[in-house]
């Protein structure tokens, strides 16, 4: 199980990078995070309804979208495209940790980028963090982007279902960016978009990462953090589940295409 | 054929295939739609708000997008449809093709501007209105012109050297900062700012936003113009050169890499 996994993990990551030179990986996960998180930040700095620090995190905290939504869910319809789909359904491996494997490096490669963004916030910007709470902060940004990559096995399964990924993996992206405190309060939302915003991975772990720039103890966020991991394991939950159900009907039918 | 007619049909094909595009459809109007409401909600509490900025400048962006996409994608997408021998070895110009196939895609991508405009103005009903309509429409005529001529400057860049395409295809969030469409110069670092001058994005957006809001980024409107229509003759007159370029590789090494 655990060797899946990991040649699952290995080969999802490389899969998708593997025909890209060094220049369209920076281009994707290095330039076009820091541009977003600028693009953003700069806006709130025009508007101050939050602080610019309060922005930078947010958005820094936000670039984990782009590796735990749009890069996992690529990864997993990736399979149609490529025409492997009917080999992993017709495959007597043991599903769960191929489905999962699919999201384990994007998470390290996600969370690596939104340390990339931290650093661009403070080199750019003038982001000061506390070194005390670098280390929670870390862990904070690891949860947020298991929880986005959670987020992320879902919307690749549904784009099986329904549409495009590019559409609904963009839609998820920007609907983060939205609802998540990133960039507006959740007070100043109205009360059904504040109320969805607690199903949105990020909500809780960008709320603990600007507490604990502003000196929050770690335990004190911890219970965010948790909440937040919980969160994505159930959207990975849910997708898995989806995606057994997709298989069944596959089977059954004889038809991966109306899946 | 005539080649006014070459580019009618091929500007309709364009249209008709984005519009059938998802990625595409999301850059026109969802990303729009998400960038307007986001930004409405960051920007509403500065007294100074006027809602046409927001209208306008998530606008631009989904104009931005679907023009940089679609020109660094003109000629690759013909390969991968199977077309572009056909294109080669045709009478008609490639040029001419071409030329119709980016007015296509900058008339489909005028749709983010209406549809920016229309969530603007659900969202704060009869506060929304353009401050000098008619210069609004002259620039906003110049900057299409422009996005156009840049289109049309990608379009061969990209095929030629990979290296341009990777460069282009992160170039979408940059020129959201760069050309100030929903934030200004002054916010950004002192060593970016004469960046935005190089870019004719810059003065398209300066000057609409001038005109329908009012808003000064110190741009002079005659300087805009005359900067919007010698940088679209500029690139006009270099792509051709590359086009001619493209078409002398292609029959001197008898094939259709053209890198």
């Amino acid at each position: 199980m655990i060797r899946v996994l990991l040649l699952t993990a290995y080969f999802s990551y490389r899969g998708l990078f593997r025909w890209l030179s060094p220049t369209t990986y920076i281009s994707l996960k290095i330039v076009l995070p820091l541009a977003q998180l600028s693009f953003f930040a700069l806006i709130g700095a025009a508007g101050r309804r939050l602080t610019l620090d309060e922005y930078l995190i947010g958005n820094a905290m936000a670039v984990a979208t782009i590796s735990g939504i749009y890069s996992v869910a690529t990864a997993v319809t990736d399979e149609r495209r490529n025409g492997t789909l009917i080999y992993l359904m017709a495959s007597p491996s043991p599903k769960a940790p191929i489905f999962y494997g699919r999201s384990l490096f994007h998470i390290a490669d996600g969370s690596l980028t939104v340390v990339i963004g931290f650093i661009w916030a403070v080199l750019a910007f003038g982001l000061e963090l506390p070194v005390g709470s670098w280390l929670a902060l870390l862990i904070v940004i690891a949860v947020g982007t298991l929880a986005s990559a959670g987020m992320g096995l879902l919307v690749g399964v549904a784009a099986y279902l329904f549409i495009d990924v590019s559409f609904l993996a963009n839609t998820a992206v920007f609907l983060v960016l939205l609802l998540s405190g990133s960039n507006v309060p959740l007070a100043d939302l109205p009360g059904f978009a504040a109320a969805a915003a607690q199903f949105v991975p990020l909500t809780r772990s960008i709320e603990a990462a600007r507490m604990l720039a502003t000196g929050a103890e770690p335990a004190t966020v911890a219970s965010l953090v948790l909440a937040d991991a919980v969160l994505g394991f159930a959207y990975a939950s849910l997708g898995f589940i989806v995606f057994r159900w997709a298989e069944r009907r596959a089977r059954r039918d004889g038809n991966l295409e109306g899946i | 054929m005539g080649l006014f007619r070459v580019g009618v049909v091929a500007a309709e094909l364009q249209v008709k295939q984005l519009a059938a595009h998802p990625f595409m459809v999301f850059n026109a109007l969802a990303a729009p739609f998400f960038f307007a409401l986001t930004a409405s909600y960051m920007l509403r509490h500065q007294p100074s708000f006027d809602p046409v900025y927001v209208a306008v400048g998530a606008g631009l962006t989904g104009t931005w997008s679907v023009v940089l996409f679609t020109g660094s994608a003109a000629i690759a997408q013909e390969r991968s449809q199977g077309t572009l021998e056909l294109l080669s070895g045709s009478p008609s110009s490639l040029f001419a093709v071409m030329a119709g196939k980016m007015a296509g895609s900058q008339l489909f991508a005028g749709l983010s501007m209406v549809f920016s405009y229309v969530v603007v103005l659900l969202l704060f009903g009869r506060e929304v209105s353009i401050a000098d309509p008619l210069a609004f429409a002259l620039f906003l005529g110049f900057t299409f012109v422009s996005f156009w001529a840049l289109g049309m400057l990608f379009a061969p860049l990209a095929i030629l050297w990979p290296a341009a395409d990777r460069f282009l295809s992160g170039l979408e969030y940059p020129v959201y900062i760069l050309g100030a469409f929903l934030s200004t110069v002054a916010l950004l670092p002192l060593w970016m700012r004469p960046l935005s001058l190089l870019l004719p994005p810059f003065w398209g957006a300066a000057a609409l936003h001038r005109s329908s809001s009012g808003l000064d980024q110190g741009v002079d409107p005659l300087a805009a113009a005359v900067v919007l229509m010698l940088s679209s003759a500029l690139a006009l007159l270099a792509s051709r050169r590359l086009f001619v370029l493209l078409l002398r590789r292609a029959r001197t090494s008898g094939t259709l890499a053209y890198t």
